[in-house]
């Protein structure tokens, strides 16, 4: 199996809809200084709210996560209010709770006291609103700075933990912890997730058994959030991990397309689909942007394999121009792609090789029984050349005449 | 240069008469096999007939390819080897042999499976010498799934699946978007694709009933299209603890570290019927063209000779996984010892032989698409049955 992880910014896709884009906010934030408190008085029923944050930037405080966001933490000091810290560069807050969910508001970088009510022009909608003097009893909450941990695990766990510590001190981060951990939350995309105080900088993912439990090398963490791809487990039995800052998109028995496009063409994205069910790979067109190879002078597409048809465009003048499809080949696992000249509707031809193939590899339709009958064509070549040799041989005999 | 003119004739000569000399001289078989069953049936053909020159040639697209030209005497093969679905087609066009001209209806009757030979019966003739046959059984990972999990009805099964599928694994897969595969539920619910007289049933309300009731299923598996690959790959990685699937997936579960189990279908509570999939027998079938050639008959009556001998049934039963044709072959204690052999035999037993109609070669495209339609596109059930009936029909018509 061909296993490719691309580094790339996680785009988390929820059902709720931002006008912002979903980037992620990634800034350590150290220091109380940073941080803002949202207090809520829940509504009645309202057990478990959730905090969505964002900015005019595109920075979203809790994009790691996904929507809803992240959970507030019951006040148990203060009977019906829960809290969070948000990073204090936020703009915009939605708090929920299930399927409830109040409309979007502003905060600009002050600690609020929130109370939800029903619109009065519109009883379908929950308004929040905000005050900046403290509505709760005694000292404010203390604030921990957290990051998040993710990890992919090998299939064969059944779940995963995280011993957390700070290196060279030896002080855990989980100070009431025991091995093998703090047992990590499964996400909607395979990977694990924990919060971890971000004083820790080293850290073992485990399969969280309570007896003998699998585990990793010791890990060094890298600034802010971190994703832990758990590989094999080396002479020690101890499983090997790569570690990004950025989420990396994994693909699973991929092809690699090196593109070779127009001059012209500067910023070529691809679309990518399965024919015939037409299962997209991408969500929007015009599709995601290539990569290029600055050794072959190529663009990299990396798809996976049940990609059977491809366009490569790219815009030109605020006008997106285009190939027509391509069918890629059945076989092999990296293919070149040079785009050729536009056919009379204005769309780019193309030829397309597996690597290492001088002749270009014909598409190949599997419906069509046709494709395979090769050695009918042969045979018909071959009948074909022996009327020539018998054509050959009457000549000659009529010569000889 | 007059030498070379005679050397380029000799060459093309030499070419053409190589290139027919497969067809003048020996056998051609087509199938659609993997490499470890051709290798055991060439084995017991070079150990029992090794002047008969036979070659094997797998044709992925093989019953498309004997439409076009199974009446060419210079193209058709000789032989094939294929399941038993498309003898009512092969029969209307013309250019199938009864395979009772090679082997008598009595030796049939008598040393075959019953269900094996009625498959290969067409309006009363028999077309196909049985070899193997099989179904598709509930399979499932014991590291993943325990013997007392294992649903006994549909409806623990869909306990099962939303109890046990999340980011990272699916309780359950299968193919659900293939005719094949979904015939099992269909007949679970005393539907049909196609009825004795080649009539399509895709809208009779039983057949309705299956697929309503199976879009519940499908909450619980992989998004888009199930098809084979992604489904047995799936199996394979640990991915999907369970799995409605054939024998041929066996060998490479096993490779992969799976402690494969077997079990009954699970029972729809609605009908208290079992998923009831398709069984298929495997076999050899002459061309008619090839049969009126007497050298060639008589190669090929040496051929299906030693294909009628039952350790070559056992020894293929064995490494498919599937079930002898042949009821000898049932009292050999290497059969009744395989846990797998075993449980096909049991379970293509209690199977639907494939419809062997010519209208079936229709149908498997037809309900495919409905599938895909209601599985995959999310279309209405009624919607899409009314227009694949419809659909089924005028092609059939067409066909007429």
């Amino acid at each position: 199996m061909k296993k490719i992880l691309l580094a790339v910014l996680v785009f988390i896709t929820t059902t709720f809809v931002l006008t912002t884009n979903n980037k992620v906010y990634a800034e350590e934030i150290d220091s109380k200084d940073d941080v803002v408190l949202l207090y809520l008085e829940a509504p009645e029923g309202w057990d478990s709210p959730n905090v969505w944050s964002w900015n005019e930037a595109g920075e979203n405080a809790f994009g790691t996560l996904g929507w809803p966001g992240k959970k507030m933490i019951k006040d148990t000091n203060n009977s019906g209010w829960f809290y969070l810290y948000v990073p204090a560069t936020m703009e915009k807050v939605i708090i929920s709770n299930g399927d409830k969910q109040t409309e979007a508001f502003d905060i600009d970088g002050k600690n609020v006291w929130i109370t939800v009510g029903a619109d009065p022009t519109d009883e379908t909608k929950l308004l929040a609103s905000l005050s900046e003097t403290q509505a709760t009893t005694g000292n404010l909450p203390e604030y921990v700075a957290t990051i998040y941990i993710l990890a992919l695990v090998p299939i064969d766990w059944d779940s995963a933990s995280l011993w957390a510590w700070t290196h060279p001190a030896g002080v855990n981060a989980f100070p009431d912890a025991t091995w093998p951990g703090v047992e990590m939350k499964l996400l909607d995309d395979e990977w694990f997730i924990l919060e971890v105080p971000a004083v820790a900088n080293r850290v073992i993912v485990t399969n969280n058994a309570k007896t003998d439990a699998l585990q990793t090398i010791d890990i060094d963490l890298l600034g802010g959030d971190n994703y832990i791809v758990v590989g094999e487990a080396n002479a020690e039995g101890k499983f090997a991990v790569e570690i990004y800052k950025e989420k990396p998109i994994i693909i699973e028995d991929g092809v690699t397309i090196n593109v070779t496009v127009p001059s012209t063409w500067t910023a070529p994205n691809a679309w990518a689909w399965s024919h015939p069910d037409g299962t997209n790979l991408y969500p929007a067109w015009p599709g995601e942007a290539l990569t290029f190879n600055e050794t072959s002078s190529t663009w990299t597409l990396i798809v996976p394999t049940w990609v059977n048809k491809v366009i490569i465009n790219n815009e030109i003048d605020g006008t997106v121009v285009q190939t027509v499809d391509i069918d890629l080949p059945t076989e092999g696992e990296e293919f070149n792609l040079l785009i050729k000249e536009a056919n009379a509707e204005g769309k780019y031809e193309f030829e397309i090789n597996v690597a290492g193939n001088e002749t270009p590899v014909e598409p190949v339709d599997p419906e069509d029984p046709e494709n395979d009958l090769t050695w009918l064509y042969i045979s018909l070549g071959v009948l074909a050349a022996l009327g020539v040799a018998v054509a050959v041989f009457l000549v000659m005999k009529k010569k000889r005449a | 240069m007059k030498k070379i003119q005679v050397l380029i004739m000799v060459l093309l000569l030499s070419l053409f008469v190589s290139s027919c000399s497969k067809k003048s001289n020996g056998i051609v078989i087509w199938h659609d096999k993997e490499a470890a069953v051709i290798n055991i049936l060439k084995e017991y053909l070079n150990k029992e007939i090794p002047d008969v020159e036979v070659e094997f040639l797998r044709r992925e697209s093989l019953t498309d390819n004997l439409k076009l030209v199974g009446n060419s005497e210079s193209a058709a093969p000789d032989m094939y080897i294929f399941a038993h679905d498309k003898i009512g087609l092969f029969s209307e066009l013309g250019i199938l042999e009864p395979i009772t001209s090679f082997i008598s209806k009595d030796k049939l009757d008598s040393d075959y499976v019953k269900l094996t030979v009625d498959a290969a019966t067409y309006k009363n003739n028999i077309y196909q010498l049985p070899i193997y046959y099989e179904t598709v059984l509930f399979m499932y990972n014991k590291d993943r799934m325990s013997e007392s999990e294992v649903p006994k009805t549909t409806e623990e099964l869909y306990t099962y699946m939303k109890n046990n599928t999340d980011s990272r694994r699916y309780g359950f897969v299968e193919q659900h978007s293939s005719a094949y595969y979904s015939a099992g539920w269909i007949h679970g619910f005393n539907g049909s694709i196609l009825d004795g007289s080649g009539k399509p049933t895709l809208d009779n309300e039983s057949t309705i009933k299956a697929l309503e009731y199976h879009k519940k299923f499908l909450e619980y598996m992989p998004k888009g299209q199930a098809e084979y690959a992604t489904v047995n790959t799936m199996f394979y990685e640990k991915k999907a603890n369970s799995i409605i699937g054939g024998p041929w997936i066996v060998p490479l579960a096993k490779e992969n570290g799976i402690d494969l189990g077997f079990a009954s279908m699970p029972i729809v509570d609605e009908t208290n019927l079992p998923i009831s999939p398709f069984a298929g027998v495997q076999g050899v079938h002459v061309l008619k063209i090839a049969a009126k050639n007497p050298d060639k008959k008589a190669k090929i009556q040496s051929i299906i000779d030693v294909f009628a001998s039952s350790d070559m049934g056992i020894d293929l039963a064995l490494e498919t996984g599937s079930a002898p044709a042949q009821s000898a072959a049932y009292e050999k204690e290497e059969i009744i010892n395989n846990e797998l052999v075993m449980a096909m035999k049991e379970a293509a037993e209690k199977a639907i032989p494939m419809p062997n109609l010519p209208e079936m070669d229709i149908m498997w495209v037809t309900a495919a698409n409905m599938l895909v339609a209601i599985n995959i596109n999310g279309k209405d059930v009624k919607e899409a049955v009314k227009e694949a009936q419809k659909e089924s029909q005028d092609l059939i018509d067409a066909m007429k």
